[in-house]
């Protein structure tokens, strides 16, 4: 067996009621990793171009890395890999927790699965084996209430399941599946997917024990973790509160969108409101910390507000993007609003980032006089109204009235009511993560060119940006080789399980390092560089093959400065996202006009051959 | 003179906590820093290069120059969640 693997793939047809097991090739493993890089390879291996993303033929695939449930700290993900009903191209989406690691325990690198079951179902996996199972009882139950059903009927506490509430089952494309009550691979409409095929939940159970290469390395590299985010007072508050410490901070600096993009942080909340959603503010409501699998900082907990207008008796801490998406975008400041909108998301299977920005919005429309509150059943949405945010919020779960247009995301209401598309902050139709690009220009790049658009987790030099790491950030000449080496240094800290907040771990080839320890074979950095890169173009064929070409990748133009705003720290920003598109392009290989990958860098990198077959035959 | 200082986010892990501080005439934003840093034992302190400051709620630099009764917000997040 491969150090670091489970060494089997699953592959499931809800039509023809049929799992099949493989075993995990090497040559599969070497050259795209695991997570959504094994992932890309084979959706475009055994899918079909032009499939509907809510038909039979998507195929959706819960992928784990070679790190996902080892000792190696912060290897606690797994990826979700389908086509997009949201975007119409390639999705994945990583989410922390338990259930990835615990996938790998029952037995499997990863699970794919495609058809559409005739009545509800869930997916049991346990110790080796996998039962298709009915989940008719489970219908109409929210996220939590599914995962502790089944834990009790299948009389397992350490059962880990990723379900969708309500939202998936009713094909909401704001919807996704939630594990472990709270954790979500949230973008891109995952759990309408699972939602078309009628499959409620992936229920996973194991004993098993994955081997890794080095152990003692694994457990030299830990040490040194431990003590680098000891001696780093940064990674010590991160620790303590989390994501959410960068809540007030980001509302201020620039950094979360303000007002549905359009506001201004310092001027339109103030530094005294931004603190009423600081980690400090929040915490208040702390009952204990709370840790995804075997990570050093722990970066969640679990709140308890029973006193506010919406009692929850037992809530988790919304993380940065919930407490922004719900918080500086509506222009909205009650800590009680975030609590009761995260909480509902998390039970109703909605993915808090499209969820806050649709209901951004709507609430710019209702501001200017385009959608009436008739239109909103009754609510008077104006900027902040925080009882208002929740009411909304709540039909969007349930559903019901306008919820039920909204609940396909803010794109789709706009084609609906035929109105308010001037005022859509998306890529390629997907609202948008709180990382403004007018701040860090990287993310503008990615946000509307990478082929998972819309999304903070990659391509990391919109992070670096935002981290102060990269002097000189305005200047858009010659952003091309260190945005392309950026970006495959990210597709394989992701396809590896890893947490993106190893960032803070103090060790610069902690990359490589886990991956050589884990899985015996030698990773230096320019193995990163290859195999990420060979990756990425993985996730760009889907795309071409779709018939998607770099025109067809949009952005909303008040993201990135057109106009610039005219106040506060970012006044004045307009970014050239067109010559920082034909800089990676280049580098890359690729064409900007038809996007196709030059042959040559293609052969250069390997392990494509399909691609190439399929772009270079005539 | 005296200067106001309110810290967001992780700023307040890497510098002395406290809401004003007397310091000498004329002085700089980064020299205030400076004077700011916890000492102590070994620190990582290459995160604090990506902060961001409001002077008087204007956004100002490093090399803003601070005058006495100056309200300076000291800002320092990180990307990701
Ligand atoms: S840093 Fe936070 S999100 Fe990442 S693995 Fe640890 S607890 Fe989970």
């Amino acid at each position: 067996m491969l150090p670091g693997y489970a060494g089997k793939l699953l592959f499931v047809d809800l039509t023809n009621n049929s799992i099949v097991e493989e075993n995990l090739s090497e040559e599969l493993a070497r050259n795209f990793i695991g997570g959504y890089g094994i992932g890309a390879k084979i959706l475009y291996d055994m899918m079909p171009p032009g499939a509907d993303p809510l038909g039979p033929e998507n195929i959706i695939g819960f992928t784990t890395g070679p790190c996902t449930g080892t000792k190696a700290f912060f290897g606690s993900r797994y990826t979700l890999v389908h086509k997009s009903p949201v975007t119409g191209g390639w999705n994945d989406a990583n989410s922390g927790g338990f259930f990835g690691p615990e996938l790998k325990k029952a037995g499997y690198d990863a699970v794919f699965v495609r058809g559409r079951a005739p009545k509800p179902v869930y997916l049991y996996i346990h110790d080796g084996k996998a039962e298709i199972r009915d989940a008719s009882h489970l219908w109409g139950k929210d996220t939590k209430e599914t995962w502790a059903e089944l834990q009790a009927e299948l009389q397992l506490p350490g059962l880990r399941v990723a379900a969708i509430g309500p939202a998936g089952e009713k094909m909401s494309l704001l919807a996704c599946p939630i594990n472990d009550g709270h954790r979500a691979p949230g973008r891109g409409g995952g759990g309408a997917v699972m939602g078309s095929k009628n499959l409620k939940a992936v229920a996973v159970y194991g004993t098993g024990k994955i081997s890794v290469a080095d152990p003692d390395k694994i457990r030299e590299i830990n040490r040194q973790i431990a003590a680098n985010i000891k001696n780093n007072p940064g990674a010590q508050a991160f620790s303590t509160m989390g994501t959410g410490s960068s809540t007030a901070a980001s509302a201020l600096s620039g950094d979360s969108p303000v007002k549905n993009w359009s506001g201004v942080g310092i001027t339109d909340i103030g530094a005294e409101n931004a603190e009423k959603l600081s980690a400090a503010s929040l915490d208040k409501y702390k009952v204990r910390k709370y840790s995804c699998f075997n990570c050093p900082l722990g970066c969640g907990a679990i709140y308890r507000d029973v006193k506010g207008r919406w009692p929850l008796e037992e809530t988790e801490r919304p993380e940065y993007e919930t407490s922004s998406a719900f918080g500086s975008l509506l222009l909205n400041t009650d800590a009680d609003v975030v609590l009761k909108c995260n909480d509902l998301c998390n039970r109703y299977g909605l993915d808090t980032i499209s969820t806050g920005g649709t209901v951004a919005w709507a609430m710019e429309c209702y501001n200017r006089g385009i959608l009436t509150r008739a239109e909103l059943d009754g609510i008077d949405l104006t900027w902040g109204n925080g009882e208002a945010i929740v009411a909304l919020t709540q039909k969007i779960a349930d559903q019901e009235g306008c919820g039920a247009i909204l609940a396909h995301g803010s794109a789709y209401a706009a084609e609906k009511y035929g109105k308010g598309k001037e005022y859509l902050q998306t890529a390629s139709g997907i609202e948008l993560p709180m990382h403004d690009p007018r701040l860090a220009p990287g993310f503008a790049r990615t946000y509307q060119y990478d082929p998972t658009p819309g999304r903070h987790v990659k391509g990391s030099l919109g992070l670096m940006q935002a981290f102060g790491a990269i002097p000189d950030k305005y200047n858009y000449s010659n952003t091309g080789p260190m945005d392309v080496r950026a970006t495959a240094a990210q597709e394989v800290e992701n396809c590896a399980g890893l947490c993106t907040f190893i960032s803070m771990c103090g060790i610069m080839d902690i990359k490589e390092q886990f991956l050589t320890a884990v899985t015996g074979r030698t990773f230096t950095q320019e193995d990163t560089y290859r195999t990420g890169l060979r990756i990425l173009n993985m996730r760009h064929a889907f795309n071409l093959r779709e018939g998607l070409r770099p025109a067809d990748f949009t952005i909303s133009p008040r993201v990135v400065g057109k106009p610039p705003l005219a106040d506060g720290p970012l006044k004045g920003v307009e970014i050239d996202t067109r010559q920082l598109a034909i800089n990676f392009f280049t580098h890359a290989g690729w064409d900007m006009e038809t996007g196709k990958p030059s042959l040559e860098s293609l052969q250069q990198l390997g392990g494509l051959e399909k691609v190439i077959a399929d772009l270079y035959t005539v | 003179m005296k200067v106001k200082i309110k810290m967001l986010g992780l700023a307040a892990a890497y510098l002395k906590e406290r809401e004003f501080v007397e310091l000498p005439q004329g002085i700089t934003v980064e020299e205030m820093l400076s004077r700011l840093v916890k000492n102590g034992e070994r620190r990582d302190l290459s995160l604090l290069k990506a902060a961001t400051f409001f002077v008087n709620q204007e956004p100002a630099g490093r090399d803003t120059v601070l005058h006495d009764g100056d309200e300076v917000i000291i800002i320092l997040h990180m990307a990701g969640g």
